[in-house]
């Protein structure tokens, strides 16, 4: 099956103006989807939210930031009695004021005021327990196979023209 | 977000159920099931960090755009001009379905901070509130995803028995 060319203008080197149209528009889509890759990036913070304090920052500098509030994600390193430090990113974060138990491993959501010295007083803390995140992507991982193999009862590869073609129905 | 498990069922269960009343639309439930992965892409991150990106390019970066309504929208055109031309915007919808599935059920997601990420991105910033449902990481919503599905698949092998299929 062949498909036809995009018309091009003449500036386009050859190499490009003989692909098939579907290639081309596969390829600024992926261009596109880099540029959002970049954007989001630049514009968002780690936790994807642009128009909330970045704890990011707030945590670079708690000098110029202590009692404001912060909302960020961590994985716990170390625990005492009545404290326990996360590492967001690449910085060891204190955490103070909670008496949830949590374990070395542990995924924290933590909404907390930001005091002297880098420590964050938690007002709110959500836990996901280390043995749940490992049971998450193995339960995931079995998600993807379900996806495809319903997927591959339906569908083939028609290696003539390259195109996912309907089991049974379609020509070629 | 929610378990990639409960995400596929979901659709499996929403799709399967709708291909009862609407003839033709079969082969397209393991689109929909597709479709629901493309946001988790943003787990591209667990394989190969951003930072290490940004260190090497020298520019901002992030997997998260994946998980957002543009990042679905193009990795949804991409996936559907990998198709029979005729099949084309069928499966670009039914990849929209399983995809916007997912991101609403990620809004039932817990979140310390009271609000989902701006799904709406890069179209607005929104930030909706979160129900606060579940954890990514409960196990329930995918034995209830499961027992759901399971009863779907039985209903339909019924059906298709019945109807000689």
């Amino acid at each position: 099956m062949s498909e036809m060319n995009l018309a091009m203008p003449n500036w386009v080197p050859d190499v490009a103006r003989n692909l098939p149209a579907r290639f081309v528009a596969i390829g600024v889509l992926t261009a596109v989807l880099f540029g959002l890759f970049v954007h989001y990036g630049a514009v968002a913070d780690e936790e994807g939210h642009a128009t909330t304090q970045s704890a990011e920052r707030l945590l670079a500098s708690p000098a110029e930031h202590t009692g404001e509030q912060l909302y960020f994600w961590g994985t716990v390193t170390t625990t005492t009695q009545d404290s326990f430090e996360v590492s967001v990113d690449d910085r060891i974060v204190g955490i103070t004021g909670s008496q949830a138990s949590v374990e070395p491993g542990d995924v924290v959501q933590i909404v907390g005021t930001l005091q002297k010295g880098g420590v964050v007083t938690a007002n709110r803390i959500v836990i996901s327990q280390r043995a749940n995140l490992e049971y998450l992507y193995v339960v995931s991982a079995i998600g993807l196979l379900v996806a495809l193999g319903v997927f591959g009862r339906s569908w083939t590869i028609n290696w003539d023209s390259l195109h996912l073609t309907e089991r049974g129905n379609d020509d070629g | 977000m929610v378990d990639l498990l409960t995400h596929v069922l979901s659709v499996y269960v929403v799709l399967t159920i709708a291909s009862w009343y609407v003839d033709g639309i079969d082969a397209y439930v393991g689109v929909g099931m597709i479709g629901a992965i493309v946001p988790d892409l943003a787990k591209a991150r667990l394989l190969i960090d951003p930072d290490t990106i940004e260190s090497i390019l020298q520019i901002p970066f992030s997997w998260n755009a994946f998980h957002r309504l543009g990042g679905v929208l193009v990795v949804v055109g991409i996936g559907s001009l990998l198709f029979d031309p005729k099949h084309r915007s069928r499966v670009f919808g039914f990849l929209c379905v399983g995809a916007i599935s997912a991101l609403v059920l990620d809004l039932g997601v817990i979140r310390a901070g009271g609000v989902a990420p701006p799904y709406l991105y890069p179209f607005s910033w929104y930030e909706p509130p979160a129900a606060n449902l579940y954890l990514s990481s409960d196990q329930w919503p995918a034995i209830v995803a499961s027992a759901f599905a399971i009863g779907t698949w039985l209903v339909d092998r019924k059906r298709s028995a019945s109807a000689g299929r």
